[in-house]
């Protein structure tokens, strides 16, 4: 068995490429939204 | 199967938990580094025009309670500085903190006493004595309310010299009511606990701060907060402050249930001590997570409340939340590394030495990441205002204590539930200038 399945260490990667690009994404999204909103 | 049944629960905490604290740390960040240097004239103090005024009387309050190492220091500081008055409230110190103060004859010294049984009753009344001495003072002496400004520092803090005139172009426009200076440490640092310190609040706090800006969720620390006198005698009363454990957090949440936002102060800051005993470090951040678990009593007045929009709701929110899901995390790590540990250690023969090399180097690195990143943006802020730095084999250790102080303050968050949950409050406060 391949030592990567075994450990799923690759499958904990894979999640943390999700979680950093989905972090990112709502990141980028919510500063689009706010950047604005700021006192004159 | 229970195996595998705590491994998905804990692995989907774990995101969960991952997921909020990058979304908050990588907003933080991109707010810094691209809406502050677009916008800084419109955060507190920065911008100045021909009509600025400096007529303004400054109230600073210091509360002191056996402050007999540093009390001489910071009162000869402040009084350094025109058209200041320096309030210090002595909350029945038991050392020499009075005789230290006593040594200083100056005309815009205000000594006041609070006497046992009535002292040792928690910061918020402290700072509520100072101020009602301010009004009375100001009163006497026919000050326009509007013009007197109230600040609070600690027993430990100097204001930086740019402070005063910060302050002034602040307060200038008649609409500015309350703001939070940023926080530095003293830069004469003798361990990296006390670096650590100064990137958490000098640049990790002042990235939260600036994006809280946007939000209009800028919370007060119990260390220069400064505000006009008349604004929050009429909106929130002469009793400001509360009795929760984190008193700058809760009057935060009492200005926003009345509709005043805190503004933020980045161009001027105020220095304070670095603690240098890990068992003070964690003590004294269990009383913070306490006090914050504190603040949830305020939880159902924030969820009735319809003048807070949904943003500031989520902002404060997310703050009370913060020990939870913070707790939560560490005890997914704690569990889903031991899950790892039990694997590795029955394929340790299976596995080659780059591999497990190769496996470390990678989990290391991406670990380090967020710690890299806060240490380069720290850096480009104590190069912007001439700070000294730290050297360079010390930023590497940094970067580690940056990313694994959950480890350490995984202690702090088991000390504040714990007590939280049996009802203990009593505190004994963070000692300063005793090379603690």
């Amino acid at each position: 068995m391949n030592f990567f399945d075994n450990l799923h260490f690759g499958n904990y990667l894979i999640l943390l490429g999700i979680i950093i690009c989905t972090s990112l994404l709502a990141s980028i999204i919510f500063w689009l939204k706010f950047r604005r909103n700021i006192k004159k | 199967m229970i195996a595998e049944f705590f491994k998905t629960t804990f692995t989907i905490l774990w995101v969960i938990g991952l997921v909020v604290f990058l979304f908050y740390f990588l907003k933080t960040v991109i707010f810094r580094l691209i809406s502050y240097p677009l916008d800084r004239q419109k955060f507190a103090g920065n911008s100045i025009n021909q009509r600025n005024s400096s007529d303004f009387i400054y109230y600073i309050i210091i509360p002191c309670y056996n402050e007999e190492a540093i009390i001489k220091r910071t009162l000869t500081h402040a009084l350094a500085f025109a058209k200041v008055e320096v309030v210090v409230v002595d909350d029945a110190s038991r050392d020499n903190s009075l005789a230290e103060i006593n040594q200083i004859h100056n005309p815009h010294l205000h000594v006041l006493k609070r006497q046992e049984p009535e002292a040792h009753t928690g910061k918020g009344d402290v700072l509520n004595f100072g101020l009602n001495f301010i009004i009375k003072d100001s009163q006497i002496k026919g000050f326009d309310k509007n013009k007197v400004i109230v600040g609070v520092i600690d027993a430990d803090a100097q204001l930086a010299s740019n402070a005063i005139t910060c302050l002034n172009n602040y307060f200038t426009n008649p609409e500015a009511v309350i703001t939070q200076m940023r926080v530095k440490m003293y830069p004469n640092f003798k361990s990296l606990l006390q670096v650590f310190q100064d990137v958490e609040f000098f640049s990790v706090n002042n990235m939260a701060q600036i994006m809280r800006m946007y939000t209009k969720t800028v919370g007060l620390s119990g260390n220069g907060q400064f505000f006009r006198l008349g604004a929050i005698l009429n909106k929130i009363g002469d009793h400001p402050w509360g009795d929760a454990l984190l008193d700058d957090y809760e009057m935060t949440i009492r200005l926003m249930l009345v509709g005043i936002t805190v503004d933020y102060m980045a161009e001027s800051y105020v220095y304070q001590e670095a603690l240098i005993s890990v068992k003070k470090f964690i003590i004294q951040r269990s009383r913070w997570v306490q006090g914050d678990l504190d603040c949830l009593k305020y939880l159902p007045n924030l969820i009735k409340d319809k003048s807070l929009t949904k943003t500031q709701k989520l902002g404060i929110y997310y703050f009370l939340a913060q020990p939870w899901l913070a707790i939560i995390a560490d005890i997914s790590l704690i569990i889903l590394s031991l899950f790892t540990g039990v694997v590795v250690g029955q394929n340790v023969g299976e596995v080659s030495g780059v591999e497990l090399t190769l496996i470390l180097f990678l989990a290391l690195t991406i670990s380090c990441l967020c710690g890299i990143l806060e240490l380069v943006i720290y850096q480009r802020d104590l190069h912007h205002f001439k700070e000294k730095s730290p050297r360079f084999g010390k930023m590497i250790v940094i970067i580690g204590i940056v990313s694994y102080i959950y480890v350490i303050l995984f202690f702090s968050l088991l000390i504040a539930f714990k007590r939280w949950f049996t009802h203990k409050n009593s505190w004994v406060k963070t000692e300063h200038g005793k090379g603690s």
